[in-house]
C-alpha cells in the first residue's frame, strides 16, 4: 500500500486529514459492493462518510476503470444518458485485500497513538 | 454549466481524445444529477475550470507513467518538463519549480561525472587485461610462474571492468527512475498547495 498522500481533503471543523490513495479506492470499492451508482451519487455517498472534495471522485474512478476493478454501463434516465459504476470481480479481491492492509494499518496507529 | 464545460475541454485539450471525452461526460452527467446550472454554481460546486483541469490532468499524469508506460530515458526528460513547465507557469510555485530543477540537474551532473570516471577506469582495466595476457602468453616459456600470476591478474582486471560496466548501467536505469520519482513528489506538493484553496 502507498501511503503516497497525494489527495487533500477539507473538513468543515478544521482538521485536514490526508487520506492515502488505497483507501479511497477501498471506500469506492466498498460502497459499489453494495450497489451500482452513478458518478454524482458515488460522491454524496462518500461524503456522508469522509470529507471529500466533489473533483476527487472522478480520478479515483478513473483509475479503478483503467486497472480494471471497476466497469461502466449506460442507462437512459429522464432523456439523457447515465453511467454506473459496478465493481469487477477482481474490485471484489482488491477490496477484500485493501480491508486487511487498513486493518493492519489502523491497529497500529491505535497502538501509538493511544486510544 | 455548458460554458463551464466548453472551458475545462480547452484546458484538457493536451490529452489524449478519450481522456477528455471521458472526464467531460462525467462531469457533464455530474452536474446534471446535482442540479447545477449556472457558472458561479459550478466553480462553487467543482472549483474553476483551470483547477479541475489540472487535478484531472495530474491524476493522469502521475498514473500513466506509475503504470508502467514508457520507461526509457527520453520520455523521462518529457516527464520532467511537463512537470516543470505546469509548475513554473504558475507564478506562486515558481520558487518549487526553481528547486525541482535545480535537484535534478545536480543530479544528472552528479550522474555525468560518474559515467566519465568510471568509464575511464573499465577502460584502463581493459587495456591492462590486454596487456598483461599478451605478455602472459609470449612469456609462457621464459617466466612460467610469472606468467600464469600475470594471467591471474588480467582476468581480474577483465572481471572487475565487467562488475563496474554492470553498475553503471543499473545507474543509469535507476537514475531515470529517481529523476521521475522525484518529480512525481514534487508535483504532488504543488497539487496540495493548489488544493489548498480549492473549498
Amino acid at each position: 500500500m502507498s501511503y503516497n498522500m497525494i489527495l487533500n481533503i477539507n473538513g468543515d471543523d478544521g482538521l485536514a486529514i490526508k487520506v492515502a490513495k488505497t483507501l479511497l479506492d477501498g471506500c469506492v470499492l466498498g460502497l459499489l459492493d453494495q450497489n451500482d451508482m452513478y458518478g454524482y451519487e458515488l460522491t454524496k455517498q462518500v461524503q456522508e462518510s469522509i470529507a471529500v472534495s466533489n473533483s476527487t471522485m472522478y480520478p479515483v474512478m478513473r483509475r479503478l476503470k483503467t486497472d480494471g476493478l471497476v466497469d461502466t454501463y449506460d442507462e437512459s434516465f429522464e432523456g439523457r444518458n447515465r453511467r454506473y459504476y459496478r465493481i469487477t470481480d477482481a474490485g471484489v479481491e482488491h477490496l477484500a485485500a485493501i480491508r486487511k492492509e487498513w486493518q493492519d494499518f489502523k491497529n497500529g496507529i491505535d497502538q501509538l497513538v493511544g486510544e | 454549466m455548458q460554458t463551464y464545460l466548453e472551458e475545462l475541454k480547452v484546458y484538457l485539450n493536451k490529452l489524449p481524445q478519450a481522456d477528455i471525452e471521458d472526464a467531460l461526460s462525467y462531469y457533464q452527467e455530474y452536474l446534471e444529477d446535482a442540479g447545477i446550472n449556472t457558472y458561479p454554481a459550478c466553480i462553487k460546486e467543482l472549483g474553476t475550470p483551470v483547477q479541475l483541469a489540472r487535478r484531472i490532468r495530474a491524476d493522469i499524469d502521475v498514473n500513466d507513467y506509475k503504470n508502467g508506460g514508457i520507461s526509457n530515458e527520453q520520455s523521462t526528460w518529457q516527464y520532467f518538463s511537463k512537470i516543470f513547465i505546469a509548475m513554473a507557469s504558475v507564478p506562486v510555485l515558481l520558487p518549487l519549480a526553481g528547486v525541482l530543477g535545480a535537484v535534478v540537474a545536480l543530479l544528472f551532473a552528479i550522474l555525468v561525472v560518474t559515467l566519465l570516471f568510471t568509464s575511464c577506469i573499465i577502460v584502463l582495466f581493459i587495456i591492462s587485461f590486454l596487456e598483461l595476457m599478451y605478455w602472459a602468453i609470449t612469456n609462457l616459456g621464459l617466466y612460467f610462474n610469472l606468467s600464469i600470476v600475470a594471467f591471474g591478474a588480467s582476468l581480474m582486471l577483465l572481471g572487475a571492468s565487467m562488475d563496474l560496466a554492470y553498475g553503471l548501467q543499473k545507474l543509469t536505469v535507476n537514475f531515470t527512475k529517481w529523476i521521475r520519482q522525484f518529480s512525481t513528489w514534487m508535483y504532488g506538493k504543488t497539487i496540495n498547495k493548489m488544493n489548498g484553496g480549492n473549498k
